[in-house]
């Protein structure tokens, strides 16, 4: 049996800058790791095997698609302990939204075997959309439990996790197979481990193209996306608050309910 | 030149790491060119009035906080010229310039300075004054192995260039006639064979450079500091192996050591240890840390071939099963933001000691000393017996690829001469061992009254005829390493 995580290679977003006249993202010397939230997946990946390997014989699996490049970020994955790796990866899925990324992930996932569950981070830290990890579970028509904060229990067939909530958490109860995907609250992700690195750097990546998988081209890449990025921008800069001391307190005033007034809130 | 006067505002220069908390000064004099510098020195002097000169205030022994008289600050004082040629990159700066700004300047030519104290706001004068170092200076050395050439500004206002060749001892002294129609003669006290901070470099035909760096500001100002660069390595691994026991830990160090010195591949550029007590306060903060493991090495290592990498990670693999490590959970660091992870949980420990401190937990002091190679297991194991002995709470850290831990002693308020009466055993058996009491925090005001302990009464008396020479009305620094 196999517990996936899918993950995303993303851009370093410290280092993040955007190019103000062609609006896309500078990547020259930008370091490029893996979502900080897929890290959180993949560390409970980690832990549900040693959970559960004295029942079940199981074998954690990393997904990406992307370009070549993402491999590193699998091989960093196995370096944390995932068995093993998959790289889906083809010039047919360049541009690829978040509808025909879920789309092409699940039908590569058809052709792993089975599985219990399908880790994600709950969002990636460059698109934010969150929408990945909701979009193979429709495509695979299986349940979905997003923002788990804890995994209470899991057996072959049921799995009961804390999602976390504005105020509070839900209980939720859900067959298996199921997508799950994981806020940080969840663990602390480990650091490679030297063992680790070793292996990982040896390790065989299995690669998938658009042949490979059971898919209609007209869905996948750009063409295969319904949504449609108008532009690009740079937030403008924000101003700083005002700060009035307390023998400034009428000032103060004066200024809110002038604010107030000239934004027509009142 | 900006000259503040106002208590309320100078206060901040009395102040360091130290927790001296009764500096006090007239006014701060901030030069912006060297020629103010040189003139407000050469003026102060005219007038006996004291000069403390000050850096950033990273500073843990108080050697910039004044008592009296005037500061002299080199925070305008901070350009860095990075002159590249075909051969080589000389990085010259004026004394105010930070570790950060020689950071950030370094990285765009591909070199980088190989001296890493863990404060980086700390000013590279003052840093060259303590001869400060960190951990890279198991591989590079320490502040003295890394400057090529100074700018030295004596008290009449003459600034002497000096290199490692340029003013040297002739046995055991020198003619400067810039400053006297005398020789200026060494002290003739052996100094510890070890990474020292503590009181004058002093050896037969030394270099004059060598006195300078680590004389704590009392012979006059560094106002300007060329310095070695090297080539950016391609690539930075970076381990944490942890171990069952203690003795497990030395034993890894001593092999690693020991390989250096053969032809074999590994040649770490810092080990680093936790002991027991240290992995108990990380885990408060950190849960990865295996529970059973009573002490960690930090193995940083350089890659210029990366096709060695293979065979760098195997040897460390082998040597950790060798010294029965915990082999499937030695982390590893190998990119840029792995390794800043590994460094924000290796500074992490003093930041939670501190916190604890802070919140008046404790009452803390922290040694520094060093002691030679064949020591280490000796000196541990003398720091556990006695800790042990006396029921106070520690933690052990540091540096231990040059045998120069950072032992807390951690005390309640009860507990307090307790705690002293340790720190001082602690020091007097590094000395008797061959080593020193300081080994990069320096002597400053906290720390004078133990210098005896090192050079004997003889040998404060030499270090006094120093100061003398170059500073006849103890002025500079006043209060710094000695009392006069």
């Amino acid at each position: 049996m196999k517990i996936i995580v899918c993950i995303k290679q993303v851009p370093n977003t410290t280092d993040v800058r955007i190019n103000p006249e062609t609006n896309t993202l500078i990547r020259e010397g930008v370091e490029s790791i893996i979502n900080p939230f897929d890290m959180y997946a993949i560390e409970e990946a980690i832990r549900l095997k040693e959970r559960l390997q004295e029942t079940v014989e199981i074998q954690t699996l990393v997904i990406t698609m992307g370009p070549p490049q993402a491999e590193s970020a699998l091989r960093e994955a196995l370096s944390m302990g995932i068995d093993e790796a998959v790289l889906v990866s083809d010039r047919a899925f360049a541009g690829s939204d978040t509808w025909a990324t879920s789309y092409t992930l699940t039908e590569a996932i058809k052709t792993l075997g089975d599985y219990l569950v399908i880790l994600f981070g709950k969002q990636a830290s460059d698109g934010d959309t969150a929408q990945v990890g909701p979009g193979v579970a429709a495509h695979l028509d299986i349940p979905q439990i997003t923002f788990v904060r804890k995994i209470e229990k899991m057996e072959k067939d049921c799995i009961v996790a804390e999602r976390l909530m504005e105020y509070g958490y839900d209980v939720i109860s859900s067959p298996l197979p199921a997508v799950i995907t994981v806020v940080k609250e969840i663990n602390e992700p480990r650091l490679p481990s030297l063992r680790g690195k070793m292996r990982a750097k040896k390790a065989e990546i299995k690669k998938i193209t658009s042949d490979d998988i059971n898919v209609e081209k007209k869905l996948l890449g750009l063409d295969g996306s319904p949504t449609i990025v108008k532009k690009i921008f740079s937030p403008p800069k924000k101003e700083p608050g005002r700060i009035f001391q307390e023998h400034e307190l009428e000032d103060g005033l004066d200024f809110i309910v002038k604010t107030i007034r000239e934004q027509n809130i009142i | 030149m900006i000259i503040k006067k106002d208590k309320e505002i100078i206060k901040s220069y009395f102040e360091d790491n130290s927790g001296i908390l009764n500096g006090d000064a007239d006014e701060v004099y901030i030069p912006e060119n060297m020629k103010e510098c040189t003139r407000i020195i050469t003026e102060l002097y005219k007038k006996n009035i004291p000069i403390t000169f000050s850096g950033s205030g990273t500073g843990m022994t108080g050697g910039r906080i004044p008592f009296k008289g005037a500061v002299l600050s080199s925070e305008r004082l901070n350009k860095i010229t990075l002159e590249q040629n075909k051969e080589k990159v000389l990085l010259k700066v004026e004394a105010g310039a930070t570790l950060e700004d020689i950071k950030s300047a370094c990285s765009k030519s591909g070199v980088f300075f190989p001296v890493n104290p863990t404060e980086e706001t700390a000013t590279i004068g003052a840093s060259t004054s303590n001869n400060s170092s960190g951990s890279w200076t198991y591989k590079y050395g320490s502040f003295r192995n890394n400057i090529l050439e100074i700018d030295f500004v004596t008290r009449n206002g003459v600034t002497l260039k000096i290199t490692k060749n340029s003013h040297r001892f002739s046995g055991d002294s020198i003619f400067l006639k810039e400053l006297s129609d005398k020789p200026l003669v060494r002290p003739m006290y052996t100094m510890p064979m070890v990474k020292n901070a503590a009181g004058y470099y002093s050896k037969k035909d030394m270099s004059l450079l060598d006195l300078i760096i680590g004389s704590e500001g009392t012979l006059g100002f560094i106002s300007s500091i060329t310095l070695k660069v090297l080539p950016m390595p391609k690539k930075v691994i970076e381990c944490i192996v942890f171990f069952a026991f203690e003795k497990d830990a030395i034993q890894f160090v001593n092999k690693t050591r020991a390989l250096r010195n053969t032809q074999n591949t590994l040649d770490p550029r810092a080990l680093e240890f936790f002991n027991v007590n240290a992995l108990k306060f990380l885990s408060e903060h950190h849960s990865s840390i295996p529970d059973n493991a009573k002490a960690g090495v930090v193995f940083e290592h350089e890659l210029n071939d990366l096709s060695k990498e293979d065979e760098i990670l195997e040897s460390l693999l082998k040597l950790a099963e060798d010294c029965h490590a915990f082999l499937d959970n030695i982390w590893m660091a190998d990119t840029p933001k792995r390794l800043e992870e590994l460094r924000l949980f290796r500074h992490s420990l003093p930041s939670i000691v501190n916190e604890k401190f802070k919140r008046k937990e404790f009452y803390k002091l922290s040694t520094d000393s060093a002691v030679p190679d064949e020591c280490l297991s000796d000196i541990l194991d003398y720091y556990n017996y006695e800790i042990k002995k006396s029921g106070l709470t520690s933690i052990i850290f540091g540096h231990i690829g040059n045998n120069h831990f950072h032992v807390n002693l951690l005390a309640k308020k009860n507990e307090q001469e307790k705690a002293k009466d340790l720190y001082k055993k602690f020091m007097e058996k590094a000395v008797s061992l061959g080593g020193t009491i300081s080994a990069e925090h320096g002597i400053g005001k906290l720390k004078k009254k133990y210098l005896p302990i090192l050079y004997g009464q003889k040998g404060l008396n030499e270090m006094k005829r120093v100061k003398l020479y170059f500073d006849p009305k103890n002025l500079f620094n006043s209060g710094n390493l000695l009392d006069l």
